[in-house]
């Protein structure tokens, strides 16, 4: 509809006479050099630390090394076309992100701008820092809720609390970033935020990271952060902090949030060529000084709320990729420190069938156990040594064919348990679906399944229980103890099934 | 002797044997350390038209309110200000030229 001219007119008048003189003071700098997208500038005396600058054309900057006479800064975004003696004008803001609950289902780059062609991001936004103290000791309680991954193994063995902080760490290609997404796929309908941030990934791969949240009807209570391989190292450098600013707010709301870091070996790359760049000094593989700073800052806000403070929670999951499975490198053993536990994938179980390929041996969750559901600890208690034993006696039966009955019958208890630990990408189970199959594995039921029909078994075992055992199922999943005569209506269920199945 | 490049160059000239070249960077960084102390020192002041020298006068004093360092001036015209003028000392810019306003005014709009 357009306007009549009065009508245009005399809005033009308001306008200027509303408009208020304004004198502009300006602290200015100049470029020295844009090196890769570090720029050094002259001038910005006033500048603080973490402060965003403005370039030509409308673009971005932030200053990360104040130095005597010069600035160091960060171009976010596109550097191209910044040339020597340009002029560099300092804001008052520090980088931050404008956050709110519209960012959900979308898929954005660190600095929260839309990348999956879906337009702005609505509703209501207000800016929070990207660098943010993480919250203090009085803020925080202990980690005692359980954050169900729907992974068997994980679940029984390396059990995650929310608000926790859990490594995954393993070679390239051997499913870390599978386990991650699964844990995202079951906290559909569980009321936590899932957030996903992509580090230095290819964009292709990204592109099916999301196809598959989308599918599995996930990415509704999912963000996707990317900042791809072909990014700068900049924004590949921001991406987890601008994931976990989003996960602060969502905290801060009182609910429960899920963040991963996929992954910060990427992360501490980018790291190390922006503090090259800037001719910090490097030490050990050339990684600059405050390399451990930099991921302990970032998984510092990974916590679980106290009720006063509206009792939300975090929890991280950042992902390590190693190099020939040496976890003993700089970035690897930095962040098993700062973590509260380990999930180590092994390439030798995932070629050997494996799957998720989690070395029971070199996993651990720190604090996950006071978090695990009374049934799983019940049930899965004895596993861990039982698996233990297993690994000892099957590597000592190598050398010996002559064995007694009940090292035989520990070692077959072992695989058939390794064999219940196995389960497909992309089908997280509930709660009763993962304790009865590990229920008749740690009693011995399974004795009389050939090994390599366990898998059948199982899946067999769940549809029967759903079938015959809706009682039992229904009190499984609340998560409390079972009592004798549920242990016996147990037994009851697994003998009628395997009954019905060797039939 | 208007840079510290040309300056360091006088300076070697007058010396009778080759300095030793930590001298020399040494030397070097303390000249562009002192050049741009007295860049700083300096008032740069660009007017849409010539002022008269009353108005400078008036400019200065109270440039000396405003940025005690300053130790001297430099007035230039530039007409693409329109009006008013434009003071920069050290990396401070102060813009109290017409074009800025107007500009503020078409941002308004959009």
């Amino acid at each position: 509809m357009t306007k009549p001219s009065s009508e245009l007119t005399r809005e033009i008048i308001t306008r200027i006479s509303d408009f208020k003189l304004q004198n502009e003071h300006t602290v200015e700098g100049r470029v020295i050099s844009n090196t890769d997208g570090i720029v050094k500038a002259s001038g910005l005396s006033q500048v603080a630390y973490m402060a965003t600058v403005q370039f030509p054309g409308q673009r971005l900057g932030v200053a990360i090394n104040l130095e005597e006479r010069e600035v160091g800064i960060l171009v976010l975004g596109d550097h191209l076309g910044i040339k020597t003696g340009d002029t560099v004008i300092a804001t008052d803001s520090l980088l931050s992100l404008p956050v709110g609950p519209g960012y959900l289902g979308r898929v954005v780059n660190p600095l929260g701008e839309p990348l999956d062609g879906k337009g702005k991001i609505t509703g209501p936004t207000h800016p929070q820092p990207l660098e943010k103290i993480a919250p203090s000791v009085t803020k925080r309680q202990p980690v005692d809720t359980s954050l169900a991954t729907g992974i068997k193994a994980i679940d029984a063995l390396v059990p995650i609390g929310r608000g926790q902080r859990e490594l995954i760490i393993g070679d390239r290609g051997i499913g870390k970033t599978t386990l991650a997404l699964d844990t995202i796929v079951n906290q559909k309908d569980q009321g936590v935020i899932c957030i996903y941030v992509a580090i230095g990934q290819k964009t292709a791969r990204v592109a099916q990271i999301i196809d598959r949240l989308d599918h599995s009807g996930s990415l509704a209570h999912t963000i996707v952060v990317a900042a791809n391989a072909s990014d700068p190292a900049s924004l590949q450098y921001l991406a987890p902090y601008t994931g976990v600013t989003l996960g602060e707010f969502f905290m801060a709301q009182g609910k429960d949030v899920l963040v991963i870091y996929d992954d910060l070996s990427k992360h501490a790359w980018s790291y190390r060529q922006i503090s090259l760049l800037l001719k910090r000094p490097s030490g050990r593989e050339a990684y600059p000084g405050d390399i451990f700073y930099l991921h302990s800052r970032l998984l510092e806000r990974a916590c679980r709320l106290s009720d006063d403070q509206g009792g939300g929670s975090l929890t991280a999951l950042p992902i390590i990729e190693t190099q020939s499975g040496d976890i003993s490198a700089y970035i690897p053993t930095n962040v098993i420190s700062i973590t509260d536990g380990q999930i180590f994938l092994e390439p030798d179980l995932f070629y050997s069938g494996i799957r998720p390929a989690i070395s029971v041996g070199l996993s651990v969750s720190r604090v996950g156990g006071n978090a695990q559901q009374p049934v799983t600890k019940q049930v899965a208690g004895r596993l861990r040594l039982d698996l233990a034993q297993y690994r000892e006696l099957a590597a000592f039966a190598q050398f010996s064919s002559d064995l007694d009955a009940a090292t035989k019958s520990q070692i077959e208890q072992g695989k058939r348990a390794t064999e219940i630990l196995k389960q497909p990408q992309g089908e997280p189970l509930p709660l009763a679906d993962q304790i009865i199959p590990l229920w008749a594995v740690v009693h011995n039921h399974l004795a009389d399944i050939p090994l390599e029909k366990i898998s059948e078994f199982e899946i067999y075992l769940r549809s029967f229980a759903r079938r015959q055992g809706k009682k039992l199922l229904t009190h499984i999943s609340t998560g409390h103890k079972l009592t004798a005569e549920l242990e016996q209506s147990l037994l009851t269920l697994v003998t009628d099934c395997k009954k019905e199945w060797l039939k | 002797m208007t840079d510290p490049s040309s300056s360091l160059e006088y300076l070697l000239s007058r010396l009778d044997a080759s300095p030793d070249p930590q001298f020399v960077d040494s030397l070097e960084t303390a000249l562009v350390n002192s050049f741009a102390d007295l860049e700083s020192r300096r008032a740069y002041i660009e007017t849409a038209v010539h002022p008269t020298d009353s108005e400078k006068s008036a400019i200065i004093s109270l440039l000396k309110d405003r940025f005690p360092q300053v130790l001297g001036t430099s007035f230039s015209v530039n007409p693409r200000l329109i009006g008013g003028l434009v003071i920069k000392v050290g990396d401070e810019r102060l813009d109290y030229s017409l074009a800025s306003q107007l500009a503020n005014m078409q941002k308004g709009f959009i």
